[in-house]
């Protein structure tokens, strides 16, 4: 079974810890990806799983075998680099065939893996070529023929499209899904990119400084992030101060509750064991902010008016400051109707506030 | 516009004329002897009796074993540096460990130290070691001076590898061996190449070293043409032997200034 196990992983450099105590899986065949900022530990445990590096504590397990001993060449990984790594002075195809020929196949059979290597990757033909006379996107596509043709148990990507631009990402997202798709190959992404992350991958582990602070999948981190940190860092959001009022009925498997905040009282999904009076954060997503028409009675519950202080027209949205008593709130128009508001700085606005989540200020810390 | 036009070709004239006068100041010395090498005569007048090849025909016999064994040697030294310095540059660039500093400097201080103190050092150790008048002793000796500059070549090329080459080569299943000789050797290839020629165009010419340490079985060009000019002077087939010389130095030079410059920056380019 070609799973993979992280348990109670630890490294440091010198004084700071770069993991600390990490257990996380890799269930056999599934996409998992490591999300969180630079620094925050998710190459360095890619890199203990590869054998690249030696962790201090903890131990990496590929199905039942502790693989902490093993040296990276024998531990039949794939490993895809941020930093293309394609050796400069050998052909594409003396590249993709590298693999085969460390594993001693036959002379007919590499050839016949690497044919089949560069059409999986949409470059059949471009065999003869050497490396730098190829683009970015198309050197890192032979960097991924290079390492199925291997047929590795475990893939290992290391935020292989943050040195692509745009467009070529996105083709490059598509093509990494299509390819797990057809290979069905367990695989371990790790990338600082949320879209990346949630257009790739079922289940996701949030990182930050050493820790994983939250795992689910992409619509789990977004409709119910346990954390400030993960509240920010998974898309964009609101944070205002409120006080729990009174608690609800469960509702869609949630709580809700009634809190305080700008002035109005809000129907917002919380913990809970939240106690009437107790200081929170409300947290509201922009895009879940709606604008409504300018003669519609406010305050009222979930509906506030407030001022418009910046905006910014960003093609697909209009990106709006808007001051509402002493908070501000960020809102995202979209539609038709962000046209409307790309040079409203100052206007009144009244805005109705959708889907509201409750963090408690203890985890704040 | 014209004016401009005017100023332009005014402007790369006159930095033609500086570095052409530039190159001939420098290599006057070189270019005399060389006219000289053309002259009738066994002394050297000016103007000469007349111009001929004779002077390199007549030194053939008695130079070109000289020659060779110089060529040899410096052919010797390179190789023995190779073979030396890759191993040693692999630790050095790849590994950090206590003392790595005070190593580094040892090993690049060779030509830093008095070329006397060296070759006295060497007669006293070759002397008791029956090294002298070898040719290993004298490749030995000039591997040793030389091998500063191929240190510092190849290390230069090992620096530039990127650590990824060699990580993904362990991951595609590559042995640590296996890795070295398919990843990092054929990239250092040119590094090689470079410190080669320099410890080769070294060896080649090298004097001070060697004349404490030659005896009447190895005879090489350097000091065979110190002997020439104690005996007779200077003459044209002096001239023409110091020409051969240097138009293999030359040669050589041409070649590592094409081929090798990314690697001895600040070494001796």
């Amino acid at each position: 079974m070609a799973s993979v196990r992280v348990d109670q992983l630890t490294k440091r450099f010198g004084k700071t810890t770069a993991v600390d105590r990490v257990t996380l899986e890799v269930p056999d065949g599934q996409l998992i990806t490591l999300l969180g900022p630079s620094g925050c530990g998710k190459s360095t445990i890619l890199r203990c799983i590869a054998g690249l590096a030696e962790p201090d504590e903890g131990q990496i397990l590929f199905g039942d075998r502790v693989m902490n001993d093993v040296p990276t060449a024998r531990r039949k990984i794939g490993l895809l680099f941020q930093r293309l790594a394609l050796f400069p002075h050998m052909r594409v195809a003396d590249n993709v065939a590298f693999g085969l020929r460390m594993q001693r196949r036959p002379a007919t059979e590499i050839t016949r893996r690497v044919h089949e290597g560069l059409e999986l990757v949409h470059l059949a033909g471009y065999g003869n070529r050497y490396p730098r006379e190829l683009s970015g996107g198309q050197q890192q596509r032979v960097a991924l023929a290079r390492t199925l043709v291997t047929d590795p148990d475990i893939l290992l990507f290391d935020e292989p499209l943050s040195s692509l631009d745009l467009k070529l990402r996105e083709e490059l997202k598509l093509e990494i899904r299509r390819v797990h798709a057809q290979t069905g190959k367990t695989t371990l992404y790790v990338t600082h990119d949320q879209g990346e992350a949630f257009a790739i991958s079922d289940q996701v582990y949030v990182m930050h400084e050493g820790r994983v602070v939250q795992t689910g999948t992409p619509r789990e981190l977004y409709e119910h992030p346990t954390s400030p940190f993960v509240a920010a860092f998974i898309g964009a959001n609101n944070f205002v101060p409120a006080i729990a009022a009174v608690r609800g009925a469960p509702a869609n498997g949630a709580t809700q509750h009634t809190v305080e905040a700008l002035g109005i009282q809000l129907s917002a999904s919380a913990p809970d064991d939240l106690r009437a009076g107790e200081p929170v954060m409300l947290l509201v997503r922009p895009e879940d902010i709606e604008v409504q028409a300018a003669d519609v009675a406010a305050p009222a519950a979930n509906v506030v008016q407030g001022r418009i202080t910046a905006s910014l027209f960003a093609g697909a949205s209009t990106l709006l400051d808007v001051v509402v008593g002493g908070d501000r709130l960020k809102v995202a128009v979209h539609g038709a109707e962000r046209f409307q508001y790309i040079d409203s700085v100052g206007r009144d606005i009244v805005l109705s506030l959708g889907r509201c989540t409750v963090l408690r200020t203890a985890t704040a810390a | 516009m014209r004016s401009v036009r005017w100023g332009r070709l005014a402007a790369k004239l006159s930095w033609g004329v500086y570095l052409g006068g530039l190159i001939a100041t420098l290599w006057l010395i070189f270019l005399l002897l060389f006219m000289h090498s053309f002259f009738k005569g066994v002394t050297l007048e000016f103007p000469p009796e007349g111009l001929t090849f004779e002077n390199y025909s007549q030194i053939t016999a008695q130079f070109f074993p000289a020659l060779r064994l110089s060529l040899l040697l410096g052919l010797a030294a390179g190789l023995l540096n190779m073979v030396l310095a890759i191993p040693a540059s692999f630790v050095l660039c790849r590994h950090e460990f206590p003392g790595k500093n005070l190593i580094n400097a040892f090993l690049l201080a060779p030509n830093m130290v008095p070329a006397i103190s060296l070759a006295l050092g060497l007669l006293a150790l070759y002397s008791t070691l029956r090294l002298m008048d070898t040719f290993w002793g004298l490749t030995l000796a000039l591997a040793i001076i030389t091998m500063p500059y191929m240190l510092r070549s190849v290390m230069a090329a090992f620096n530039e590898l990127d650590p990824a080459l060699e990580e993904a080569a362990w991951t595609l299943g590559a042995s640590r061996w296996r890795t070295f000789r398919l990843v990092l050797l054929p990239l250092i290839g040119p590094g090689v190449l470079a410190g080669l020629l320099l410890s080769f165009v070294i060896g080649f010419n090298e004097f001070t070293i060697i004349i404490f340490l030659y005896g009447p079985k190895n005879l090489p060009a350097s000091v065979w043409l110190w002997n020439m000019l104690f005996m007779y002077g200077i003459t044209p087939q002096f001239a023409a032997a110091v020409a051969i010389m240097q138009l293999v130095s030359f040669g050589v030079l041409y070649g590592l200034v094409v081929l090798g410059r990314r690697y001895l920056q600040g070494v001796v380019f």
